[in-house]
């Protein structure tokens, strides 16, 4: 970029005005020019010295610059000269995570209230680039370089969205571009930004500590035919005096209408902060989609409303998808549960097939082998580890006298310790990624973790076969554990993350309503984004592969609306935005017009003393 | 031009006379001491009587103490041959507001009256244009006015080559006033004057020079400046220090003729046009011996 094409005249009217100014000192300086002088004789003058005439020509001329650099100072200082940098552009993030939909107390949403006052900053500061992103479900930007009533004008359209976003991982990213002049978040969470950066980043916090009541899952058990099984958990994110009630109730969607299935009643203790509800479904009342309602019959607060909405279905598609990765045969007994779709693969399968993913799998079994990277997948469980290359498990295989329970723990969720009595077990040193939950003295037999998203596992003692009733202890925990590590909200076996589908193989996709109502066609791996929870149908191809799924809003960082920090963010209303082009052109306006006093006050001394000489 | 001339500036003038520092011949009777032996009031010489010599003239006491007959001898008084050289070049009539020409055209007529009240004969050359016929009785002071009105400063002249001209034509020699701005090169007006002192004459050199001229006011900046007689131009920048330059290099030229002026013996006068010519005729001149 050139310096001359680096800024930018405003006004171009002072720019030619001022330009006259030049023409006028050119026709005063040579006016001798046009009218002649007739003296008697020019005998004298012409013996002039001559050195005098040179010194005269180069003093006359220096007053001629003099003016002339006045002139172009005042010329370029009406022209309103701004620096005409690409850097110009200020960027508006609006966070539209479920978070902002929380109801303030003064009843607007955090998301309008975050609204309104960016079209209140737009309006009151005429910048003149603006970008707009929006945050969720991934940074995208749906203003780029326009004005700032563009900008307002996209924002009439705007709504807030029932997924969370990335900002804290997005946000580094559009830092390190060069292209912008600041950045100014208006969200209701802190993010930690680089302090060298921190000068080009506004925060405006739209938030206040409010009580919320949400789901967090909820899954369907499959038993039999006649037997199923609703596992949902409720939180309430706000410490309370005493226990909280709520009131769930359980509606099939099989109809047209909803149609009432049964009504539950719980409560959560003051500060256990959720609570599991276990909603038995018997021949009756089995439906294959369902949608569970949270309401809280005490009036607490509630902010968000999107996440008191669960739904589950019992589509075919909704069998767990399970790999069982072992390089000897193994007699799972997982067959017999018909809401799991078991693969079996060796180890080597895994390592030398490129095209194998294992992220397509909600849940990755490495039965008497560890695996020797971490695999790609959502959930990972490893059992029971047995002269392997593990290096951070040892052999130490004993006689386990159990010595501390996680009684709190969704794994211990049934158990009782005096059961539990494995025979033989391996014992774990402490690892990065976990903590024990059930520990002996040699170390962990159970230990759990969670990393990147994804939740891991690793049991110490053998719980294959899975034999349902008839092994009570090892079913709960076998269960208990497919429960926690399938939680994970990161993906399933359909490219479904959070709100968004991404297909997995380059067939087309139709995302169609349980009224068959087509909503979109999706090819070329092209993300789609679903607006709203529900259940929904994902057809793949032309063949009538057909799969259910329901899309909730669980996001627990979301659905947290009390514990957000303040810390180091201007709070709302009181961060004052200011358009640094503008002061650039104050700044240039101002040292112009300093410029052109200066050099007019020397013009005028000149001509007074010249004045005071010649009387 | 008429207008200074008033009766008691006339009254003035009858009682003045010009004085010449030496005896010339002249044509007629007239008020001047000439060379001419004669009748005479002031004693001349001596010499041994001839036959025929007038009785009247023979000094009866140098007779008696030497025997011997001398007659005296007187110098005749006769008039004085004036001539006024008038510049009548383009550059005086230039600045307009000085009006320089005009106080010329005061003075030589001032002078030629004081001239011909004396009974002097005067004449004009009207250098680069015409010369005057002789006027030799005050009767004749309307005329000489005309004539002077008549001269219109124009063209430019060789001061050398006029004086020479109209020199041609003055066989008796006199008093001279040569009246101009003295715009010329300093050798052609030395040559001048000694053409004019060759021919016998006492020159008296008026330098008449515009009030503007003798300190130069032009406005600041780029000029333009043409030459009246030539019509060449030279560009000037004028400024303070350019002013003060002006003035050094004028001083310096009127400076060279003065200088040139006392080596020779010839009075030369500094008249500004800003004087009144009757000032200048009545006290500056009689101060300087010019006129009694």
């Amino acid at each position: 970029m050139s310096f001359l094409s680096s800024y930018q005249l405003l006004n171009w009217g002072g720019l030619w005005l001022a330009l006259l100014g030049p023409i006028l000192i050119l026709a005063y300086l040579y006016q001798g020019r046009f009218s002649k002088d007739k003296i008697a004789s020019i005998m004298i003058l012409r013996s002039l010295p001559k050195k005098t005439v040179i010194k005269q020509k180069i003093k006359l001329p220096l007053r001629y610059f003099l003016e002339l650099f006045a002139i172009l100072a005042l010329t370029l200082a009406l022209a309103d000269i701004v620096k005409n940098d690409k850097n110009d552009t200020n960027i508006f993030i609006l966070d539209t995570s479920l978070s902002m939909q929380a109801q303030t107390k003064n009843n607007y949403s955090r998301f309008e209230m975050a609204r309104r006052k960016l079209e209140e900053t737009l309006k009151q500061n005429k910048f003149s680039k603006v970008s707009l992103y929006l945050s969720t479900p991934r940074l995208k930007r749906i203003v780029n370089n326009e004005s700032a009533d563009v900008a307002i004008e996209a924002l009439k359209s705007i709504k807030p969205s029932f997924s969370a976003d990335q900002l804290a991982s997005e946000l580094p990213e559009l830092i390190k571009s060069p292209s912008y002049q600041k950045i100014y978040i208006f969200s209701d969470q802190k993010f930690s930004i680089p302090s060298v950066d921190s000068h080009k980043i506004e925060s405006l916090l739209f938030n206040d500590s409010l009580g919320n009541l949400f789901f967090s899952s909820a899954n369907l058990r499959k038993f039999a035919q006649d037997k199923q099984q609703i596992l949902a958990r409720v939180h309430y994110d706000k410490a309370t005096h005493g226990d909280i009630s709520f009131s769930v109730k359980l509606y099939s969607l099989d109809k047209e209408s909803p149609e009432l299935l049964t009504s539950e009643k719980g409560f959560l203790g003051s500060n256990s902060g959720y609570t599991d509800l276990v909603i038995d479904l018997d021949n009756t009342n089995i439906r294959n989609t369902y949608r569970l309602e949270l309401s809280n019959p005490d009036g607490q607060e509630n902010a968000i409303s999107v996440d008191d909405i669960a739904y589950v279905n019992s589509d075919i598609s909704s069998r767990l998808n399970l790999l069982l990765v072992s390089d000897e045969p193994v007699n799972s007994g997982l067959e017999q549960l018909s809401a799991i779709k078991l693969t079996t693969k060796t180890q080597a399968d895994i390592e030398n097939s490129q095209e194998f993913a294992t992220h397509t799998y909600d849940l990755v079994i490495f039965y008497k082998i560890a695996p020797q990277t971490a695999p790609q997948t959502p959930s990972l469980l490893i059992l029971p580890p047995e002269n392997t290359i593990f290096p951070l498990l040892t052999n130490n295989e004993a006689n386990p006298v159990i010595t501390s329970w996680l009684d709190t723990h969704p794994l211990t969720r049934y158990l009782r310790v005096a059961l539990l009595k494995p025979t033989l077990a391996s014992a774990f040193q402490a690892l990065p990624w976990a903590s024990g939950v059930i520990n002996t003295e040699q170390g962990h037999i159970l230990m759990a973790g969670e990393s990147h998203g994804h939740r891991l596992a690793a049991v110490g003692f053998e719980i294959f076969p899975f034999e349902g009733a008839k092994t009570p202890l090892s079913t709960t925990l076998f269960l208990n554990l497919l429960n926690w590590l399938t939680q994970s909200d990161s993906t399933n076996a359909y490219g479904l993350s959070g709100s968004i589908f991404k297909p997995q193989s380059n067939s087309i996709y139709t995302i169609l309503t349980p009224d068959n109502k087509v909503i979109s066609n999706i090819d070329n791996k092209e993300s789609y984004i679903f607006a709203e929870p529900g259940i929904y149908r994902i057809r793949e191809g032309n063949n009538s592969s057909e799969n259910s799924q329901a899309i909730n809003a669980f996001y627990f960082q979301e659905s947290v609306t009390s514990e957000v920090t303040t810390t180091n963010i201007a709070p709302l209303g009181t961060i004052k935005i200011s358009d640094n082009s503008t002061e650039k052109s104050k700044e240039f306006v101002f040292y112009f017009l300093l410029a052109a006093l200066l050099m007019l006050t020397i013009e005028t001394l000149f001509f007074l003393r010249n004045l005071r000489e010649k009387s | 031009m008429i207008d200074s001339f008033t009766p008691a500036f006339f009254r003035h003038l009858q009682q003045l006379k010009i004085r010449t520092r030496r005896a010339f011949l002249g044509s007629r009777q007239g008020g001047h001491v000439s060379l001419r032996r004669g009748h005479g009031l002031e004693f001349a010489d001596f010499r041994l009587y001839s036959p025929g010599d007038d009785f009247r003239h023979i000094d009866w006491g140098i007779f008696a103490r030497s025997e011997r007959l001398y007659i005296k001898q007187f110098r005749e008084e006769q008039d004085l041959n004036v001539i006024f050289l008038l510049d009548c070049s383009a550059s005086m009539s230039l600045p307009e507001n000085d009006h320089k020409f005009e106080l010329c055209q005061e003075l030589s007529l001032a002078l030629s009256y004081v001239a011909l009240s004396d009974g002097d004969t005067i004449r004009i050359a009207s250098l680069g244009k015409e010369l005057s016929p002789r006027f030799a009785n005050a009767r004749s002071w309307k005329k000489v006015a005309t004539f002077l009105k008549e001269q219109k400063p124009a063209g430019h002249i060789n001061l050398p080559y006029e004086i020479g001209l109209s020199m041609q034509r003055q066989k008796t020699p006199g008093k001279c006033f040569l009246i101009s701005d003295f715009y010329y090169p300093h050798e052609d007006i030395f040559q001048a004057v000694r053409l004019l002192l060759a021919r016998n004459f006492e020159v008296v050199l008026f330098h008449v020079l515009g009030n503007s001229e003798l300190e130069l006011k032009l406005d600041f900046g780029n000029h333009l400046i043409v030459d009246s007689e030539t019509g060449e131009t030279v560009e000037v920048i004028l400024d303070q220090s350019s002013v003060k330059d002006y003035a050094y290099a004028l001083a310096d030229h009127i400076a060279t003729i003065e200088k040139f002026a006392v080596k020779i013996g010839v009075p030369h006068i500094l008249i500004s046009s800003a004087e009144d010519v009757r000032e200048v005729v009545l006290k500056r001149l009689p101060q300087l011996g010019l006129l009694k």
